[in-house]
């Protein structure tokens, strides 16, 4: 019985180690904390996440992530709880978040894999799209689109809409699912995220080769 | 008693000829200094021009030309690219190196930088045999646009952690992640670096301010070396009220503290002596535009009212054709006119093209009290109780002035004089002048207060940019020793002439100099005259140095003291690289000769011959260094012609001197884990007195094994060393040979990127004929807290045993702290 739970635990050890990390912590202040299996620990700055790890962030905090395909970046707010989880397929490599309750801002390049958010009551799949994911204590959903398209589907009803961007949709316990325009977003909210995170706008980039290889980019934002 | 005054002649021989050496052949240019930063590329480009940059990070705007030295690895001659003045616009300045071709694997190069004062070299030593060195790109490598740069957030705040992560998601089953490498600034530090396939994470905690280059190189499964783009990040210095300063500040600020205390038996020579000192400096810099302001600040607790200044005060102020300098100061106005003397007043100097001004007055050294003496009657002397004093110091006062015309690049003369003179008025008479206690005319002078005046003019021709310059430099002297009673009138000085009439009177000239009974010469000629020749070439890989010098008994420079008068100098010196630099070879021959007014009894010479050689054959192979030194000194005195034989046979001088030293050293990166650098050296020496006296003949020879061990993927560095010599004092045949070892043994770990070092240094020493011992076991660490912030410390224990006298046993403890910080 100790070799066979001995095997067992190299087993789990031993698919850990394999196991190839997902994403990584790139930005983040106040107290955040990761779950990894049964293991609770702070949040550092460069950590490397992989599947099933749970983020939670407490009072005047956020932690900003990166997904290692450079396809989308997730900004979670304070008091907010994030399951993440990834799934490749060829060079595809497709993120499915479960965000139990808080503030979540998507980010999601064009053509990369795909990005959905589940929360207790709704399934959103982001289309190379930036937008807000606000769950409440009671699991009613909020998602507040700023550019491209969100795919939204509540779980209670097996409603579903698509919500583009400038407008809003609620889907909530009763299984109800509405769109409307945006409502003034607060300018709080909007201050948290960086600029370059809107990537709608009108942008011309060139990218030029120096001498010595080194690649840069010009940027020019047309107003 | 005669051994010691042969001794203490030998060792004024030997002191005048350095002091004579060391008045040649150094400059103290405190003004103008040229700072410089390069990063080297990380390699040159085989299919197009690499360009390169020098950061000039002070007084660019002095820059008469700069010019690039550089070759393909391998090749013998340096071609040369050159900017000229007018095309410098800013501190930055931009070349370009050619392609580079499959075959050369790279390029070696320097840069160098001229202004009208000096020219200054990057690598600033040896640059020629120790360029800077950049290897080809392998044409294996390729970019890969698959590296996936995570954190794009570029810009970073004081205080705010660097994340530099990559990801090889694209690519992450062709990539080997074994061979990953990452370079911050050039500098491999992987193994600071978390790799989790794909993602390659690297974290600094609050870097200083600064640029960080990365990149990553990595081998795929296929054999084929891929390389990211470099990506560049910058740390944003602090908010800091220099920022917001109108001005540019720079500077550094270190405070350094040394505690000791010595402890032994009651009838130790070294018994309960400690000694503790500290010194502070600080240089501080600003500029705006045209306006430069250069200021330097040292204090030290050597500082005394009864000792001459050690504290440093000075201050340089610059303008565009004006230079000012306050308080302290070393003016250079030529080895024979004004040189290496600190003095403490006020210098200027205006200057355009092809015309400089410069004068100088200040103190070159301040009024000192004597002390005061109780003498008391003794039974061997007959004296009354009586108060006496010791003597005190004069207030010497220097002016100067230097013209020069023309441009450094081509033909410059200079004219010039200073004059030293000593303030009367500044001493009391008791602390210079003593009364015979018991014959009131009877004077005894313990200092005497001087007057000097030099006169100088100096040419000097340079061509070929440089690489060949030309010299001379003629100075005349009157000096007086004592000017106390004052300038003579006409009838006295010819009186005391003896009749001699004189073209002028003395007492007409007493502002310009003092002209009495003391003065020297009387009678100008060629004793009061000195003058030198110089020849600079550079041709053919060879620095060739010669210098001729001639300086007459009677010349006197209170300005530039470390001249020995009355003494022929002659100097060749060569130094020369071959095998395309993998040998270099310094040789040279020092002759000087005194009595050159043939006033004295005998002449001395001493000849001093060297050559060294260092021999690198290739990079991979052992280097191998031996050099030669032979030196003789000796008088042309007779013994058996001399009235006193015994006295002229110890006044005899022949003496010679052989020393060869040989070394080997290697560097052995074949064992894994480790990298050792090992150096053998064996030197053997023979000091002899050639006369009849014999009155030493000692044979030394000594070995050396140095041994450095860093350790890969460790920061542990460790070295040993070990050393034996012999001295035999053959003269002597029952003295017994003395031995002298050391072994050393020393460990340093670098925690957290350098942040802290601490170490270990052991040193074990016996010597002389008992074999007494000297442990010392020194323990620090060096720490980097903040950005351009160091603090190094350490614990010094010493034991010293005299085996054969118990109580001149000793200890020692010490405590060294010294603080540094950059701005």
């Amino acid at each position: 019985m100790k070799h066979i739970l001995l095997i067992v635990f190299l087993l789990m050890i031993f698919s850990l180690s394999a196991e190839t990390p997902i994403g990584l912590t790139l930005r983040m202040t106040g107290e955040v904390n990761l779950q990894r299996i049964d293991e609770i620990n702070s949040l550092e700055l460069g950590d490397s996440l992989f599947n099933n790890d749970i983020i939670r962030t407490y009072e005047e905090s956020f932690a900003f992530l990166r997904f290692i395909d450079d396809g989308a970046t997730l900004r979670l707010f304070e008091n907010s709880i994030l399951t993440l989880d990834t799934d490749q397929d060829e060079d595809k490599f497709s993120k499915t978040n479960y965000l139990e309750v808080g503030r979540l801002f998507t980010n999601v390049r064009e053509n990369s894999g795909d990005l959905s958010v589940e929360t207790p009551t709704t399934v959103a799949s982001v289309k190379g799209t930036s937008g807000f994911i606000v769950v409440d204590a009671d699991g009613n959903t909020t998602i507040i689109v700023l550019t491209g398209l969100f795919e939204v589907f509540n779980t209670i009803s097996g409603n579903f809409t698509t919500v583009t961007g400038g407008n809003s949709c609620q889907s909530d316990v009763d299984g109800e699912l509405w769109t409307y325009p945006n409502e003034d977003i607060d300018p709080d909210w909007l201050e948290d995220i960086d600029e370059d995170e809107f990537e709608d706008k009108d942008i011309i980039k060139i990218e030029m080769i120096r001498e010595d290889g080194e690649r840069r980019t010009i940027e020019i934002e047309l107003e | 008693m005669k051994n010691f005054k042969l001794t203490n002649y030998k060792f004024a021989v030997g002191l005048g000829i350095f002091l004579v050496c060391f008045s040649m052949f150094t400059t103290n240019s405190f003004a103008n200094e040229i700072i410089l930063s390069h990063i080297p590329p990380l390699y040159v480009n085989n299919d197009r021009q690499t360009p390169i940059s020098l950061t000039i990070i002070s007084r660019y705007e002095l820059i008469e030309k700069a010019s690039l030295y550089y070759r393909r690895i391998g090749d013998p001659t340096f071609l040369q690219i050159d900017i000229d003045r007018s095309e410098i616009f800013s501190n930055v300045l931009a070349f370009n190196l050619p392609p580079v071709d499959e075959i050369s694997s790279g390029y070696e190069y320097y840069f160098v930088i001229e202004t009208a004062e000096r020219t200054t070299t990057f690598p600033t030593r040896n640059p020629q045999t120790n360029p800077i060195r950049v290897r080809s790109k392998s044409p294996s490598v390729s970019f890969d646009q698959n590296f996936i740069l995570m954190n794009d957030e570029t810009v970073l705040q004081p205080n705010q952690d660097l994340i530099f992560a990559v990801s090889l998601f694209p690519i992450v089953k062709e990539v080997d992640f074994s061979s990953l490498r990452l370079f911050l600034n050039g500098v491999d530090v992987t193994r600071y670096a978390s790799v989790s396939p794909p993602l390659v994470v690297y974290k600094r905690d609050k870097p200083s301010s600064g640029n960080y280059n990365f990149y990553v190189r990595a081998i795929k499964k296929n054999g084929q070396t891929i390389e990211s783009p470099v990506w560049q990040y910058q740390v944003l210095e602090k908010e800091s009220f220099t920022r917001n300063f109108p001005f540019d500040m720079s500077g550094n600020a270190s405070l350094t503290t040394n505690l000791r205390d010595i402890s032994g038996s009651e009838e130790s020579v070294f018994s309960r002596t400690s000694r503790n000192d500290a010194n502070f400096r600080l240089n501080f810099n600003t500029r705006r535009n045209w306006f430069l302001m250069r200021s330097r600040l040292y204090l030290t607790s050597y500082e005394s009212s009864s000792k001459q200044p050690q504290n440093r005060y000075s201050f340089q102020f610059s303008i565009p054709h004006v230079d000012i300098h306050l308080l302290d100061y070393s003016p250079d106005y030529g080895s024979f006119l004004l040189s290496n003397k600190n003095l403490r007043g006020i210098a200027g100097r205006l200057y355009t093209a092809g015309l400089s001004l410069s004068a100088v007055y200040g103190q070159s050294a301040r009024a000192l009290d004597g002390k005061e003496i109780v003498v008391t009657e003794t039974p061997t002397m007959d004296f009354d109780d009586h108060i006496t004093y010791s003597k005190g110091t004069f207030q010497r006062n220097t002016t100067g002035i230097k013209l020069d015309i023309g441009e450094r690049e081509g033909l410059r003369i200079g004219f010039g004089f200073v004059k030293v003179k000593d303030d009367l008025d500044s001493l009391e008479e008791k602390y210079y002048r003593i009364v015979n206690q018991h014959e009131e005319n009877d004077l005894t002078f313990l200092t005497s207060p001087r007057d000097n005046l030099v006169l100088g003019f100096d040419t000097r021709l340079s061509l070929d940019n440089q690489r060949f310059i030309v010299g001379t430099e003629v100075a005349a002297s009157i000096y007086n020793s004592n000017i106390h009673e004052g300038a003579m009138s006409k009838e006295e000085l010819e009186d005391y002439l003896e009749g001699e009439s004189l073209p002028f009177d003395p007492e007409s000239l007493d502002k310009l100099i003092i002209i009495n009974q003391n003065v020297e010469p009387i009678i100008p000629g060629r004793d009061n005259l000195a003058f030198q020749v110089y020849l600079r070439w550079f041709l053919l890989n060879n620095m060739l140095n010669i210098s001729y010098s001639e300086i007459g008994a009677s010349f006197r420079s209170l300005g530039s003291p470390y001249t020995q008068n009355d003494a022929r100098v002659f100097t060749v010196s060569d130094y020369i690289n071959l095998l395309n630099n993998r040998l270099s070879i310094d040789a040279g021959v020092n002759i000087v000769t005194d009595n050159l007014s043939e006033q004295k009894s005998t002449t001395t010479t001493n000849t001093n011959w060297h050559i060294q050689s260092m021999f690198r054959p290739a990079a991979n192979f052992p280097y191998f260094r031996s050099g030669a030194n032979f030196s003789t000194s000796s008088n042309d005195l007779e013994p058996m012609e001399h009235d006193d034989y015994y006295e002229s046979y110890f006044l005899k001088l022949d003496q010679e001197m052989q020393a060869y030293n040989f070394g080997i050293g290697y560097r052995f990166e074949h064992f894994p884990h480790t990298v050792t650098s090992v150096d053998l050296s064996y030197d053997i020496s023979e000091d002899k007195d050639l006369t009849e006296a014999r009155v030493f003949d000692i044979s030394r020879d000594s070995y050396r094994i140095s041994i450095l061990n860093s350790l890969r993927g460790v920061p542990l560095t460790t070295r040993f060393r070990l050393s034996t010599s012999r001295h035999k004092e053959n003269s002597q045949p029952e003295s017994a040979t003395k031995n002298f070892s050391t072994f050393g043994l020393k460990n340093e770990y670098i925690f957290w990127n350098g942040f802290l070092t601490p170490y270990l240094d052991i040193s074990l020493h016996t010597f002389g004929e008992h074999n007494n011992t000297l442990s010392r076991y020194d323990l620090g660490f060096n720490m980097r807290p903040y950005a351009q912030t160091s603090i190094n410390t350490r614990i010094e224990l010493a034991s010293f045993k005299d085996k054969e006298f118990d109580d001149r046993d000793y200890n020692t403890f010490g405590w060294h702290l010294n603080i540094n910080k950059r701005f």
